[in-house]
């Protein structure tokens, strides 16, 4: 039995497996460095908890500190969410070894998966196709130049312990090499840790989909089909859907299969992601895959209707699961757009500050995982991303209608979003085709299609403009609220809004 | 003459205020505040339909939110205009172009050396920020002027970076 769970993990994630254990009668422990203090998810936890590290990511990958709050907070599990901890097998390691249940697979999986070389020779053994490159990490640039001239250009550069993108490069010639295998090393080295890269040939023009499966401590293996996650920047996933436009029914049990096969070679256990990629004559081969929950699992459980944190919960207290593969059926067609604190008019440069307005879409078919409110920080420290936008409805183009009305409702003020983004891919021919592929952005999407203002809006929004102006006070002191602490605030209050007005 | 402009993008009006209406090329905007938040961003009734908008001043600049995009908006009078036509007889002079940092960051490469010859596009140095590489290039062909940030610091948003003249 769980009886109270340590979520090491921030922002969306920390609070969709609070939101889950809470449902379950489960108590949760957040953590939190002093940078998040104020931070939105530490409310959806019972106790929150301090803390420290050189940096604020330091912090949450501190094994030792994490480890010992929660046997400190009499925690029987802790569950790693997304990105920091959750593909570090040392960490599943020290929850075995302090007797505090892991909430994912087992050390050794994600040590086989993790090493994306080795896990390219497991799967080679295993029968799952895999892209033509190197079956060994490489450090030496010398060495690694000459590999890529036997696979030919291009290429493609990949962190040996990588994964989201990071220390990831395509390579088109010969005279680029020298310069992205640098980056790629510096890269891999400060996010992983670990400078090793390896080569493979770039498929091009392919999509990018994914299995999501689960197994329980039973040798229960379910598939629950495939993400289309294509639209990428970087090799960071933007937009995922499910179903895909180019799967059917054949091929979906089919990759299915492949997938569990994959899971099966590595003893695999809890919710993990096989990530393929699909070629144009629908051939597809391993990438990589990834030992956690997965950022965008909320379009899988729309279509399957299967809560994919419960189901890592009950798992990891040694339950079987809940369905059998013929209970999981798709119905209807679920978007997710990924929203990031970042300017999509200016080559997606990030952007930090205070959230000053916030409106969240709501309405029929509209989910919303958000790590951020009225007043939140986003800062430097972190990823980007702040909030998932799900949209679900009985087919793609109703779910893409949603998705836009959805996003329309969306308000961010005082930091800029790629809602707009999200908005002119959503109106493009290609995505709405549904032909995409991971080269989309970089060759499809015409960025002048960015939402503009029209003529009219022009006028509007200079009338406004010379309005406020006119009526412009620059101080409107709200903090006098928080600071007069004693006292009745309520005639305060009053006081400011009169001054507002 | 008096004049009396306002530029959003590429759109320049000029505008007249009656009583609380603004009055732009023949078409008329009756505007009233609803709500303030945080300062910046207003609810307002514009001809009976609600918006969200925001709107910040600090000097003379004056930057305006809205649906989720931000814009420039200037404000000319006879008074701006008498300014703004001696800044730029006085800029002519210099072609230093400055660049700043576009996000706080830490710097991890410089490429380039004072001095050196760089042409526009070129990569002068590298920060990183929320665990992504930024390079940032020059916006125009020339002599790297000035680098004022080294190797491994941090800096903030709007730090100047290098000089290009």
């Amino acid at each position: 039995m769980i009886k109270r769970i340590l979520v090491a993990n921030r922002g969306e994630i920390a609070i969709r497996v609070m939101r889950a254990a809470r449902e379950m009668g489960i108590e949760t422990v957040a953590i939190y460095h002093e940078v998040d203090k104020l931070s939105y998810y530490l409310s959806f936890a019972d106790l929150a908890v301090e803390i420290k590290g050189n940096t604020p990511k330091a912090a949450y990958l501190d094994i030792d500190q994490i480890i010992s709050i929660a046997k400190n907070q009499n925690c029987d599990a802790i569950h790693p969410g997304y990105g920091f901890l959750s593909e570090n097998p040392d960490f599943s390691e020290a929850c075995k070894r302090n007797d505090i249940i892991f909430i994912g697979p087992r050390a050794q999986s994600i040590r086989a998966m993790g090493n994306k070389t080795q896990a390219r020779k497991i799967m080679f053994d295993a029968g799952v196709p895999i892209v033509p490159g190197t079956l060994e990490p490489i450090t030496d640039i010398g060495h690694g130049k000459k590999i890529a001239d036997e696979i030919g250009y291009p290429v493609l550069l990949k962190a040996s312990a990588g994964g989201g993108g990071k220390g990831m490069r395509i390579v088109r010639s010969q005279s680029e090499f020298v310069e992205n295998f640098e980056a790629a090393q510096r890269e891999a080295l400060n996010s992983f840790g670990d400078s090793s890269i390896y080569i493979e040939k770039l498929i091009e023009n392919a999509k990018h989909i994914e299995i999501q499966l689960i197994a329980d401590t039973h040798y229960n293996y379910v598939h629950l089909g495939e993400r289309d996650c294509s639209v990428q920047r970087r090799h960071q996933k933007l937009i995922e859907e499910c179903p895909s436009t180019v799967l059917d029914d054949e091929l979906r049990q089919k990759m299915g299969q492949v997938a569990l096969n994959a899971a099966r070679a590595v003893d695999y256990v809890n919710a993990g992601t096989v990530e393929f990629l699909f070629d144009n004559d629908k051939n597809f081969y391993f990438l990589e895959m990834n030992t956690r929950l997965q950022v965008e699992h909320p379009v899988t459980e729309m279509v399957t209707g299967v809560d994919l944190v419960r189901e890592q919960i009950s798992i990891a207290m040694g339950n079987p699961l809940s369905f059998k593969q013929s209970d999981i059926q798709w119905n209807g067609h679920a978007i997710e757009c990924r929203i990031n604190a970042e300017d999509p008019y200016n080559d997606f440069m990030p952007d930090i500050g205070k959230i000053l307005y916030y409106n969240e879409p709501q309405g029929n078919g509209i989910r919303l995982d958000s790590g951020v409110t009225f007043n939140s920080e986003v800062t430097m420290y972190f990823d980007p991303m702040i909030a998932k936008l799900i949209v679900y409805a009985k087919t793609r183009d109703l779910a893409i209608s949603k998705m836009l009305r959805a996003l329309d409702e969306y308000l961010i003020g005082g930091i800029k979003t790629n809602i707009p983004f999200h908005q002119a891919v959503l109106n493009s021919e290609e995505f709405r085709s549904g032909s995409y592929n991971t080269n989309f952005l970089v060759t499809k999407f015409n960025f002048d299609k960015l939402p503009k203002l029209s003529d009219q809006e022009k006028q509007i929004l200079s009338a406004l403009t010379v309005y406020l102006n006119e009526n412009y006070k620059p101080h409107c002191n709200l903090d006098i609220i928080e600071s007069k602490k004693n006292g009745s605030n309520w005639k305060q209050f009053h006081l400011n809004y009169r001054r507002i007005f | 003459m008096i004049v009396n402009k306002i530029k959003i993008e590429d759109a320049e009006f000029d505008y007249e205020i009656k009583d609380n209406t603004i009055f732009l090329d023949n078409n008329s905007f009756k505007i009233e505040i609803l709500k303030r938040f945080a300062n910046d961003y207003y609810e307002l009734l514009v001809n009976g339909k609600k918006l969200i908008f925001g709107f910040k001043k600090s000097n003379n600049n004056i930057i305006i939110n809205y649906k989720n995009r931000t814009f420039e908006a200037e404000l000319i009078d006879n008074f701006t205009l008498m300014k703004k036509q001696m800044t730029q007889m006085t800029s002519n002079a210099s072609s230093k172009t400055t660049v700043k940092a576009p996000m706080p960051g830490l710097v991890i490469k410089i490429n380039k050396e004072v001095n050196e010859k760089v042409q526009k596009g070129d990569t002068i140095l590298v920060i990183e920020a929320m665990k992504m590489e930024n390079a940032i290039k020059s916006p125009k062909d020339g002599i790297l002027s000035s680098i004022k940030v080294s190797n491994g610091i941090s800096v903030a948003k709007n730090d100047i970076l290098f000089e290009v003249e």
